[in-house]
């Protein structure tokens, strides 16, 4: 039994002439790390929250199923003690006057007990190594802290899938590895992590799945390696620098090694 | 002697903003006529205020900025404007008229060119941007690529020499980057100096000749991006990491560093082909 | 500035920072009826007195307290200018100027001083207020009182985001400006429509802003039930009832005084 389950998800935005996910079927294992591709990869995403359909306006067929619960038939806040999501813009997502402050609104939101909300609060920021932050004003953080902070923030939930999208699209490179960091040891953890981005080189490395979703279907679910066999020419689909030059000197070169995702396994891959 | 024409031209540039932060500390940097330039630097390290007293901007605390020959201190932003455009990094910033075409008209009214010349400038700039399908439409109903196409024609209008696009590679797929790329090779054949502040660096290594790396309000690296790339430790201490096939290029000693994957290709095909 | 106050004070326990929300609240109250029911300039020495000595043992940032007083300092003395040139009773000197009469009436100067003054204690309460309750502390307090979250929550949104606002006009005046438009240059009688290339795109960016501000929210829960509970510990003490009600009694019994005697 799958942890989080499409079954025949179809959603199209209210206004919008056509849907955009046309009859998905999506299977995720717990532990997973999943990067979503293509052009409905935000809307994927949202569906898992329960911010679609319950959120967002629009018509939605089909059921989200995580961890045995149906996303319809379940309210966003109780869904949020499952599923964390942080969206793209780390400024936006912290509304209160301290890093503290922000860590602890979902558990006050939750009615989580006064007495509970210290070791929470602790934990989470610990996991995203921002607890000598905690008396900070929000504007006092740099972009990669701010996102931090708000990972944090829906962390201390104890959700068991983390959903990002687009989390490092504003951020520097630096901010971009902090995040990355954060995303590498939550893996470690065993927490299901789903991230919808455009640009892999970060995210094929860590992956153990990964999806394209073009013209509201699953074009491709596969382990790193084989979804790159299969879709390497896809015009639309940034592939990692080491991929790309793979596949371009493949045949002539008559290469027949696994696909390289990483600069190490280029230098394996191509030699000196 | 140098036979290039200086467009802009800083010399131990100092900036510090009224809340007392020193974001430039002494900048001196000459950039030619034609050039293609990439700045690359964390968030803080003065990028953007560098860039900002291209335009007038921003005016020097210390230090001055010659903008084809003429002191910034003694210009105005509106004047600079024509000689100078700065698109900047959110369209949604910038976009306010009723249709593609009031909204490309409208930096030509400022600087006051006349009607016929407006027309003109409208009709290519939508040309350059391949917008001239949506002349009529409002821009809120555009997408986000086309609203970003029409936030660069819309400073295009004005014609100026200098192009300056702040970060304009946020969440774009492999056409889109294809597509600004082909644009800034196309702004240069057009004559334009191109310069351009990005975090990604693989689309600098595909468009940018030369390289500015800044941290802390200093220029720390400053020549063709080639030699910039090359040096992974001084970039690594401010936190910025060569393209990959660049760093695949060193790490397996190949005989020249390779920029972009092209280089690659052909150097591996090359090397295949020896045998 | 707003940040700052409360910012600044909180770094420091005090009986004010400390203090029961609601209980500053009255206390304000109590201030501002006793500051509107006289003008009395000893009364008014007594209470700025007052509001320096609770500023200081509140261990308050007096140097941030001062700098509100001096903002309003040019006021005072147009305040009491116009006074002594507008009063007609008890003239103590008449300049001739053109074959105009200007008159300087000293009646008219303490008047001015009293409106002054009243103006300066409002000024001061408010900053203290302002520095001594932290705005958290002020939701859960309203909370507690029975104001809905959401509402209670409203100041706190407003001081987080009202900056970025304003960053983002100062974006948008740069971006408008790199096409030429400069709003600064014109005259200051400025027509509607050429605000348009700034007040469009700010509007849009806050939606936008609001937008993502209340997915996010949503997406933590907020509003999930109809209670919630608290980090921070906002109880009142058993003396609250008593400050409250003792402060409004008082402020009260000076209004009767005020209203009887001709000396106040």
């Amino acid at each position: 039994m799958a942890f989080i389950e499409f079954r025949d998800v179809t959603f199209r935005y209210s206004g919008a002439p056509e849907p955009v996910l046309k009859g998905i079927n999506v299977a995720i294992d717990e532990g997973e790390f999943v990067g979503v591709f293509g052009d409905a990869k935000s809307t994927f995403c949202l569906c898992i929250s329960g911010a679609i359909p319950h959120l967002i306006a629009g018509e939605m067929h089909g059921d989200v199923i995580v961890g045995g619960i149906k996303t319809r038939e379940s309210r966003v806040s109780e869904l949020a003690r499952m599923v964390g999501t942080v969206l793209q813009d780390p400024e936006n997502q912290l509304f209160n006057l301290s890093v503290e402050g922000d860590v602890v609104f979902a558990l006050e939101n939750l009615c989580v007990p006064r007495e509970e909300m210290e070791e929470r609060l602790v934990e989470a920021l610990e996991l995203v190594r921002m607890l000598p932050y905690r008396h900070h004003v929000p504007t006092e953080l740099s972009g990669g802290q701010k996102q931090r902070v708000a990972i944090a923030s829906v962390l201390v939930a104890r959700p068991k899938v983390l959903v990002l999208d687009e989390p490092v699209r504003e951020l520097d490179p630096l901010g971009g590895n902090e995040v990355f960091e954060v995303l590498t040891r939550m893996k470690e953890q065993g927490t299901t992590i789903i991230i919808a981005d455009n640009d892999p080189e970060r995210i094929a490395p860590l992956a153990t799945k990964m999806l394209l979703i073009e013209q509201g279907q699953v074009q491709c679910f596969e382990e790193p390696r084989r979804f790159y066999e299969l879709v390497h020419d896809n015009p639309r689909l940034r592939l990692p620098q080491i991929v790309d030059l793979y596949f371009r000197v493949k045949e002539p070169l008559n290469l027949h090694n696994r696909v390289p995702l990483t600069v190490e396994e280029g230098v394996e891959t191509f030699g000196r | 002697m140098d036979a290039r024409t200086p467009v802009i031209q800083v010399q131990d540039l100092v900036h510090v903003y009224p809340t007392g932060t020193r974001a430039l500390r002494g900048v001196t940097v000459t950039i030619y006529q034609g050039e293609k330039v990439g700045i690359i630097g964390q968030n803080g390290s003065g990028k953007t205020t560098l860039v900002k007293h291209f335009n007038g901007l921003l005016k020097p605390t210390e230090g001055t900025v010659l903008v084809m020959g003429q002191d910034t201190r003694r210009s105005h932003v509106s004047q600079l404007a024509r000689r100078v455009g700065y698109v900047f990094q959110n369209p949604d910033h910038q976009l306010f008229s009723n249709s593609v075409r009031e909204e490309l008209a409208f930096g030509p009214k400022n600087v006051g060119m006349s009607k016929k010349e407006i027309e003109e400038r409208v009709r290519y700039a939508a040309e350059f941007m391949k917008l001239e399908h949506l002349m009529d439409v409002h821009p809120y109903r555009l997408s986000r690529g086309e609203r970003q196409r029409l936030a660069i024609a819309s400073v295009l209008a004005m014609n100026p020499e200098v192009m300056i696009l702040d970060e304009p590679t946020g969440g774009a797929n492999r056409e889109q980057l294809q597509r600004l790329e082909r644009l800034v090779d196309e702004l240069h054949s057009a004559g334009k100096t191109v310069i351009l502040i990005t975090h990604d660096m693989n689309v600098l290594a595909e468009t940018c000749e030369r390289t500015i790396a800044m941290w802390d309000g200093r220029i720390i690296l400053d020549g063709a991006t080639r030699d910039v790339l090359r040096e992974e430790e001084k970039l690594a201490q401010t936190f910025l990491t060569p393209p990959p096939v660049v760093r695949l290029s060193l790490r397996a000693g190949w005989p020249q560093l390779t920029l972009t994957v092209d280089e690659a290709e052909r150097y591996l095909l090359e090397r295949g082909r020896k045998g | 500035m707003a940040r700052f106050l409360y910012l600044q004070a909180q770094e420091k326990k005090s009986f004010l920072t400390q203090m029961h929300p609601i209980t500053a609240m009255v206390l304000v109250a109590a201030i501002v009826i006793v500051v509107f029911s006289t003008l009395n300039l000893y009364v008014y020495g007594a209470l700025f007195l007052l509001l320096l000595g609770a500023a200081y043992f509140g261990k308050l940032p007096m140097k941030s307290l001062l700098a509100v007083v001096l903002v309003v300092a040019p006021l005072v003395f147009f305040i009491t200018l116009i006074q002594v040139l507008a009063q007609t009773e008890d003239i103590v000197f008449t300049w001739y100027v053109l074959g105009r009469a200007i008159t300087f009436s000293r009646y008219g100067f303490i008047l001015g001083l009293q409106v002054a003054f009243r103006v300066i204690l409002l000024a001061m309460t408010m900053t203290i207020f302002f520095m001594a309750v932290h705005p958290v502390r002020m939701t859960k307090a309203l909370y507690d009182a029975g104001v809905n979250f959401k509402y209670a929550y409203a100041f706190s949104l407003a001081l987080r985001f009202l900056p970025l606002v304003l960053s983002d006009l100062a974006t948008i005046n740069n971006a408008q400006k790199s096409r030429g438009y400069d709003i600064d240059r014109q005259n200051f009688i400025i027509r509607t429509f050429r605000l348009m290339p700034l007040a469009v795109p700010l509007i849009l960016s806050g939606l936008r802003r609001a937008e993502i501000i209340a997915l996010a929210m949503d997406l933590r829960g907020f509003c999930a039930y109809d209670k919630r509970t608290f980090y921070v510990d906002v109880q009142p003490s058993r003396w609250d009832p008593i400050i409250r009600w003792g402060a409004l009694a008082l402020a009260l019994i000076f209004v009767a005084v005020a209203i009887w005697s001709p000396a106040i």
